[in-house]
C-alpha cells in the first residue's frame, strides 16, 4: 500500500478523488493506494500531491511563490 | 802769555789716550749693541712682514672657504628645496589618491546601501503584491473554479516526469 497525500484548498469531491487516485496510480504504477486528504486554505487553489517521497505542487500559492523568485 | 809746546803735546797725548780708551772700551760695545738692535729690528720687521703675509694668506683662505661654504650651502639648499618639492608632490599625490579612495569607498557604500534599500523595498512590494493577489484570487474562487484549478493541477502533475 502506497501512501499519497493530497492537499487542496477545498474538500475533494468524489469525482476529484477518483481523478487524483487515477493520476497517483499512474505515477506509482500501482493501484494499492492509501489516500490522505488535507485541506489547507493557504494553498489558495490547485493541488499538491506527495507520492512516494516525491512532491508535485500545482497550487496557486506555489505559482505565486515562483513569481516572487 | 807763553805757549808751552810740551804742555800742548802732553795734552794731545792725553786726549789721544782718552779717545783710544773710550773707542776701545765704549764705542765698540755701543756699536755692537746698536748693530744687534738694528738686527733685532730687521728680524722683527721680517717677522712682521711674514706675519702680515700669513695673515693675508689666512684671509684669502678664509674668503675662499667662505665662498666654497656659500656655494656648498647653496647646493645643499637647492637639493633640500628639490627634495621638499618632491616630497610635497608625493604627499599631495598620496593625499589625492587617499581622498579618491575614500570617495570611491563612500560611493560604493552608498551604492550598496541604496541597492539594499531597493532590494528590501522590492521584496516588501513583492510580498505585498503576492498577499493582495492571494487574497483577491482566494476571494474570487468558488467551488466550481476551485475544482477546475484542481483538475488543471492534476493534468500538470500527470504530465510531469
Amino acid at each position: 500500500m502506497h501512501r499519497v497525500v493530497v492537499t487542496t484548498a477545498m474538500r475533494l469531491t468524489a469525482d476529484l478523488r477518483e481523478e487524483v487516485l487515477s493520476v497517483a496510480a499512474a505515477k506509482l504504477g500501482s493501484s494499492e493506494i492509501e489516500l490522505i486528504e488535507k485541506v489547507d486554505a493557504a494553498v489558495i487553489g490547485g493541488i499538491r500531491l506527495s507520492i512516494g517521497g516525491r512532491e508535485f505542487d500545482a497550487t496557486i500559492a506555489a505559482q505565486l511563490e515562483q513569481l516572487k523568485n | 802769555m807763553e805757549i808751552q809746546v810740551t804742555s800742548i803735546l802732553l795734552q794731545m797725548l792725553n786726549f789721544a789716550a782718552i779717545a783710544g780708551g773710550l773707542t776701545f772700551l765704549l764705542f765698540k760695545p755701543v756699536r755692537a749693541e746698536l748693530e744687534r738692535r738694528a738686527q733685532r729690528i730687521a728680524e722683527g720687521q721680517k717677522a712682521a712682514d711674514v706675519m702680515i703675509k700669513e695673515r693675508e694668506q689666512v684671509a684669502e683662505l678664509k674668503a675662499k672657504a667662505q665662498k666654497e661654504a656659500r656655494q656648498e650651502a647653496k647646493v645643499v639648499l637647492e637639493e633640500a628645496r628639490k627634495d621638499a618639492d618632491a616630497r610635497k608632490a608625493t604627499l599631495l599625490a598620496e593625499a589625492k589618491a587617499e581622498a579618491a579612495k575614500e570617495r570611491e569607498k563612500g560611493r560604493k557604500a552608498g551604492e550598496r546601501e541604496r541597492q539594499a534599500l531597493i532590494e528590501q523595498g522590492t521584496a516588501e512590494l513583492e510580498g505585498a503584491v503576492l498577499a493582495i493577489s492571494a487574497s483577491v484570487i482566494g476571494a474570487n474562487l468558488d467551488e466550481k473554479k476551485s475544482a477546475a484549478l484542481i483538475r488543471d493541477g492534476l493534468k500538470k502533475i500527470a504530465a510531469a516526469k
